[in-house]
């Protein structure tokens, strides 16, 4: 089982994953997948549940951009993590679509990567081994600076003192 | 079955090694451990696979080599360049320890 | 050029201290060769046929002296005492240890220098003119702008992932020596009917197994929104981008399957999204980084200086060399000095620790202390004071890079190839040795005239031969290497793609088949054709019916 790092501490996860084939449940918090989501979508609706959306590699998040604010949790699937779609994935659904729920990176989930999916809008990691959760903190400013600004607030070349991006 | 010795790269500083009769990694080929029937090339595969989990070495593979009394020469030619040294460079890699009269396959 | 200030040197010091503890973890277990692989890569190291290889950044490829001291020092320190320029205008080192690369990271920190994502499927060095900032045709600086993107695609979070690797270069002359027509995204700076500067952008240039030409997707993009649209561009690529087949992931498959006018669509969409947002460089910054290229204090001298005159009459071997390598300077009294990495029977590109230091000493005394990388694997010294021709001359005679070749058939392009490279099916330099022996002879060689031949050991194409005007290609043969010419092909804003002319040749006939190709063009050309012009009259056929006609 990984162990959910969320907002840099671990967490337990309330969420469950509803198979393509389960019944809707009576209660919970129910993360699906984009198919199923495309099939039932007004039966996950009607049933007042709290809604997760998970996305795979190559599932663009504007194919459900009219429903963003209907899930509270959204999961992106790191496939291995040299599949970088997700980041782009990540931006966009913070930047483009405002979602501000949570937004969990699955999959291939390495500390390595951490610094990189916290700067794209990631507050919540499924993280397999041991040592990186451990490392989490650390790996999160390893190098504690930049030269674009993206999510996170470290300090940024070229942008005001404040670190706030310019107007 | 041609005979074949199980190559690599050692973990620490890229160099090329062979698996030798005595489960060690060495730069000669010509201490490498022969191999003439497949059980045995999976034998060595395996040791070697042991040798990448404790981060000795990293990549092996099996290669053919021709043995004769003298030396252990492979059959290709990018691996005979990995078991002397580049061609370019003759005072480098494991060509520059030995007979200098040694002769490339090419004569180059 | 640039100057580090406390920002960027904390910075470079955070990721050495990354790429130290991710070493440790590899040798202690904790990453397996797969995680690790990705992770050394966007640190320039590679393992390649007999040790680890590192590529070390020269931003635009251009250094000062300082640089290169430490350069040499790492070569002399921790490598065999040599080193590689590259055809991106880095250096690559052949046979560090995987141990000593933090170490030579923390020594390379000091003067400011870094291996940061010279390898690994993310945006790489990006290029620029050799002759920026000195040579007299070009709009502006195209480093000021090399700089704003090397900035902004350093550990871009979103871009360290992407389908394949991806290279930028930028040219702002209308002779494009940077190959901007052959690169994932290539940049030209150019001006509008108003007088703006802006760029014109081409998308999905590229060699190696599938050669194509860039596709111009806009004839004009404001300068200060480059950022945005690079962005934008990126974004499209990483998430449309293939991830299936490793041979099909760059962007130049993705325009060419999309069909450019559809993936022009896709950009400008995303850009109007993303130019609202906060990426594009506030004015302040952008004229803080161009105020570090604005053009030195030159000295104001005249033209051909009476030193001049007494040394080309005195020494005809220095005139020769005056004419062939060097190349007019925007200021009066100054020249631009090529420094041909290419002697006869030498390795393209290699130099020893002690030429580097000769190389940075000259730089510092003769040139204000700038040098430069091309992308043809020699250096450039660009602001040489004509006076100080002959003295410059006389320390290139004596490290052996004074050969008077520049842009003819010795200055040659070559990979590594099978030498060294585990990706290679035959070897391209000894074919490279044994080319320059042949044509030793200067005269000769100035009669061919310009010819850039340009020799791959592999399909992967890192020796250019496709944009060759001769192009070698080293293939594997049942165990054998053969040699595949290919005629035709430039990588200058005329940009084509060589064409194969027949048969492959032995590794024992090569060398004659190129001779007898290059006497073909001496025997068919007109007036003052170039090997390129005469070609491009006659077309293949001419040759390729006689290089064939006494075929045993």
């Amino acid at each position: 089982m990984p162990t959910l790092l969320k907002n840099g501490s671990v967490a337990h996860d309330p969420w469950t994953q509803l198979a393509d084939d389960s019944a809707i449940p009576d209660q919970g918090m129910v993360l699906v997948s984009l198919d199923r989501w495309q099939k039932d979508r007004d039966a996950l609706i009607e049933s007042g549940l709290t809604l997760g959306l998970q996305l795979d590699a190559g599932e663009h998040p504007d194919s459900i951009a009219d429903d963003i604010g209907l899930f509270d949790m959204i999961a992106l699937v790191f496939p291995a993590f040299s599949d970088g779609r997700a980041y782009s994935y990540a931006r966009l659904l913070r930047e483009r679509h405002d979602f501000v729920g949570e937004l969990r990176a699955v999959g291939d989930v390495l500390q390595d990567q951490f610094m990189y999916m916290h700067r794209c809008g990631f507050d919540a990691f499924e993280v397999k081994k041991e040592a990186d959760v451990i490392a989490f903190a650390d790996a999160l400013t390893i190098v504690s600076s930049a030269y674009q600004p993206a999510l996170d607030d470290r300090r940024i070349r070229g942008r005001d003192a404040s670190n706030r991006m310019a107007a | 079955m041609q005979n074949q010795v199980v190559t690599a790269n050692r973990l620490l500083d890229g160099s090329v090694v062979y698996l030798a009769a005595d489960g060690s990694w060495t730069n000669s080929i010509r201490i490498a451990n022969i191999a003439q029937e497949d059980a045995a090339v999976q034998g060595m595969l395996k040791s070697a696979a042991d040798a990448e989990a404790s981060q000795e070495i990293v990549g092996a593979y099996a290669i053919d080599v021709s043995v004769d009394t003298s030396s252990v020469t492979p059959t290709k030619y990018k691996e005979l360049i990995r078991a002397k040294g580049p061609t370019t460079h003759t005072n480098f890699g494991m060509q520059a320890l030995e007979d200098p009269t040694t002769a490339y396959m090419n004569g180059v | 050029m640039y100057r580090y200030d406390e920002f960027d040197r904390a910075f470079v010091k955070d990721r050495v201290n990354q790429l130290r503890d991710q070493v440790s973890r590899r040798l202690s277990g904790g990453l397996t060769e797969d995680e690790f692989k990705p992770l050394r890569l966007q640190n320039g190291v590679y393992l390649q046929l007999h040790a680890y290889m590192l590529r070390v950044a020269i931003p635009y490829g251009t250094l000062s002296s300082r640089q290169m001291h430490k350069l040499a020092h790492i070569a002399r320190t921790y490598d065999k005492d040599y080193g590689h320029f590259t055809t991106r205008q880095n250096i690559q080192y052949n046979w560090p240890t995987l141990q000593d690369i933090p170490t030579i990271l923390d020594e390379l920190a000091e003067v400011d220098m870094h291996a940061i994502q010279t390898s690994g499927n993310c945006i790489r060095n990006v290029t620029a003119d050799q002759y920026a900032g000195a040579t007299a045709d070009e709009i502006e600086d195209p480093r000021v702008w090399a700089e704003i993107v090397r900035q902004w695609s350093t550990l871009h979070p979103e871009f360290a992932f992407l389908p394949r690797k991806f290279k930028i270069a930028v040219t702002a002359a209308p002779n494009d020596r940077a190959a901007i027509r052959f690169h994932d995204i290539g940049l030209a700076i150019v001006k509008n009917d108003a007088g703006d500067v802006g760029f014109e952008v081409h998308v999905g240039g590229g060699l190696g197994r599938t050669p194509m030409v860039a596709r111009k997707i806009r004839d004009f993009l404001p300068r200060h929104q480059l950022l945005s649209y690079l962005e934008a561009t990126l974004r499209v690529y990483n998430m449309l981008g293939r991830r299936d087949n490793k041979y099909k992931a760059r962007i130049k498959i993705l325009v060419h399957e999309t069909g450019v006018e559809e993936f022009t669509r896709l950009v400008e969409a995303e850009w109007s999204a993303v130019k609202e947002g906060t990426i594009d460089l506030p004015a302040d910054e952008m004229e803080r980084i161009a105020a570090y290229f604005a053009p030195p204090a030159f000295d104001a001298l005249s033209n051909d200086p009476q030193e001049l005159f007494a040394a080309r009459v005195a020494d005809p071997a220095f005139a020769a060399w005056e004419k062939a390598n060097t190349f007019t300077h925007r200021a009066t009294g100054y020249a631009i000095v090529n420094i041909s990495l290419k002697p006869t029977g030498g390795i393209p590109g290699d130099a020893t620790s002690a030429q580097m230091d000769a190389i940075a000493d000259l730089a510092e005394k003769y040139s204000l202390d700038e040098i430069r990388v091309t992308h043809e694997q020699n250096l450039t010294l660009p602001h040489v004071r004509q006076a100080d021709l002959p003295t410059v001359f006389n320390v290139l005679v004596s490290i052996g890079f004074a050969d008077a070749n520049i842009g003819l058939i010795s200055d040659i392009i070559c990979c590594p190839g099978l030498d060294y490279c585990s990706l290679a099916n035959a070897r391209s330099i000894p074919v490279s040795q044994r080319i320059t022996e042949r044509f030793a002879d200067m005269k000769r060689q100035h009669d061919v005239g310009d010819l850039k031949l340009k020799i791959s050991g592999c399909i992967n194409a890192c020796g250019h031969h496709h944009v060759g005007h001769i192009g070698i290609l080293g293939v594997d043969r049942r165990g054998e290497e053969y040699y595949q010419i290919t005629l035709g092909g430039s990588a200058d804003e005329n940009a084509s793609i060589g064409k194969i002319i027949g048969p492959a040749f032995s590794s024992d006939s090569i060398v004659d088949a190129v001779e007898k190709v290059v006497d073909i063009y001496i025997g068919i050309r007109q007036d003052n054709e170039s090997f390129l012009d005469t070609y491009r009259r006659v077309g293949l056929a001419p040759f390729k019916e006689k290089l064939y006609a006494d075929a045993a």
